[in-house]
């Protein structure tokens, strides 16, 4: 391939020359609207702090760190249809915890449909099924988590499918996070998980930052599918509804993916055939970034780095 | 972060991405109009997510894959939802690329990614692993399949 005219070609292609003066105005309107949201916000979490307070002198000591609800955790995310959801019937409630190198996750709740993504309303947005599921971090040693995003990577997982090849870069994995009263607290999301469910579905979480899942971290039995944590991994079992499981829409998220097991150190993709119709799924919605998700955007919003 | 600051901010990422993002979205988006909206949507993204990024090259890698996928969404709910008819008027309409660009385009996206970035760019396969989350082997071989095919492509358009 020629590079040179390559290059060319891609030159010769005319994008709008005020497409940039047009983007700033529609980021500065938005960035305008959130402020002004936030400015009407700020009474709501004087209550909320208050309501913590309160909370924190009427219970016991083990009690005294009144954590978020899912749809608390949504609504900090800035995403009230979420927050509405975790609400409704239809959001499953787990609490269960376990510990993952130096921190206790729990997983809090789940929920899953349409309608529930922010970025529907977004000019050329398509509809999104997805699963939402919130999870807190603390750590094991009591100290509080600031703003640090802990060296661990989420994905889902799925019986008789091979974690290297299901998993939340396949599905679609998102998340956002934010710190609050000493918790980290790690919205999860990815395409619904709920047509898998006629299979045991597993939220993993595991060392790593954005890490996708390996032989190294968890165990595939390709005669029986079952997975198997290793390490300091853990997996907590999903409670869905099996009827909602639909072998139609499994086909059309799992496509043309194969199954073979990769060694350690290889390509995935070398066991595909050069001609070969794989269908290959891009990283999910590029979210394998801490991402915090302060409506008030105090702080350094777009500079802040982390090193 | 006051308003002005966040707008300065705004402005350095705009200006700093925007011919970079709209050449990858291009790869896959139907027109330079889809490749626009694409690359404004990822900037509402980022100003709503409020992600916090480690360095510039993740700032740029966030940016990049955001892009990529936006313009397969886009791509695919064209394929799923358009009739048949509006498909071909569109296509019809579809601007006029060059035969290497046209090429690249009509590539499987794991490979035209991986050409993109490496012809036009200029990033390393390592560069484009770390920018693709991407192991370094599996950038090779797409890369490797993916020349295999443009050239298949090429010599069916001369036939």
């Amino acid at each position: 391939m020629n590079r040179e005219e390559y290059r060319r070609e891609v030159d010769a292609v005319v994008f709008c020359p005020d497409f940039q003066a047009r983007t700033m105005a529609r980021l500065t309107a938005l960035a305008q609207e959130k402020e002004q949201k936030t400015m009407k916000n700020r009474p709501l979490k004087t209550g909320l702090v208050a309501a913590v307070l309160a909370a924190a002198l009427t219970v016991t000591a083990a009690a005294a760190v009144v954590m978020l609800r899912p749809q608390d955790v949504a609504q900090h995310a800035g995403n009230e249809a979420l927050a509405a959801a975790f609400e409704s019937n239809g959001a499953v409630t787990v609490n269960e915890s376990k510990t993952v190198g130096d921190y206790d996750v729990t997983l809090m709740g789940l929920v899953s449909g349409e309608g529930l993504s922010r970025v529907e309303g977004l000019e050329n947005g398509v509809p999104r099924d997805k699963t939402y599921a919130v999870l807190a971090y603390a750590r094991t040693d009591g100290t509080a988590i600031e703003e640090d995003v802990p060296e661990l990577t989420v994905s889902p997982l799925v019986e008789g499918y091979a974690p290297w090849q299901l998993n939340a870069w396949t599905l679609g994995g998102g998340t956002t996070t934010f710190a609050q009263d000493g918790t980290l607290y790690y919205l999860f999301e990815c395409d619904n998980v709920e047509p898998f469910a006629d299979h045991a579905v597993y939220l993993a979480v595991y060392p790593g930052t954005h890490t996708p899942p390996s032989a190294e971290l968890f165990s595939f039995d390709e005669a029986t599918g079952d997975i198997t944590a290793k390490g300091e991994s853990v997996l907590f079992s999903l409670p869905l509804d099996p009827a909602k499981a639909d072998a139609q829409k499994v086909q059309d998220l799992v496509g043309g993916m194969f199954w073979a097991q990769p060694e350690a150190s290889q390509d995935p993709e070398a066991g595909e055939p050069a001609d070969g119709n794989v269908v290959f799924f891009t990283d999910p919605d590029a979210e394998d970034v801490e991402i915090t998700a302060d409506p008030a955007f105090s702080g350094n919003v777009l500079a802040e780095r982390k090193q | 972060m006051t308003q002005h600051e966040l707008e300065q901010d705004l402005h350095r990422v705009v200006d700093t991405y925007s011919p970079m993002l709209l050449r990858a979205a291009l790869t896959r988006a139907p027109s330079p109009a889809d490749a626009e909206d694409v690359v404004q949507d990822v900037f509402l993204r980022l100003l709503t997510y409020h992600p916090r990024f480690r360095d510039g090259e993740h700032e740029k890698a966030w940016l990049l894959r955001a892009t990529l996928n936006r313009a397969s969404d886009l791509r695919r709910g064209r394929r799923d939802d358009v009739p048949l008819e509006e498909a071909a008027k569109a296509a019809a309409e579809a601007p006029d690329y060059g035969p290497l660009l046209s090429a690249v385009r009509s590539l499987p996206e794991a490979y035209s990614a991986v050409i993109h970035l490496y012809y036009y760019e200029g990033y390393s396969i390592k560069e484009i692993a770390r920018l693709l989350a991407l192991p370094v082997p599996t950038v090779g071989t797409r890369l490797a399949r993916g020349r295999e095919r443009l050239r298949n492509l090429l010599k069916e358009e001369e036939a």
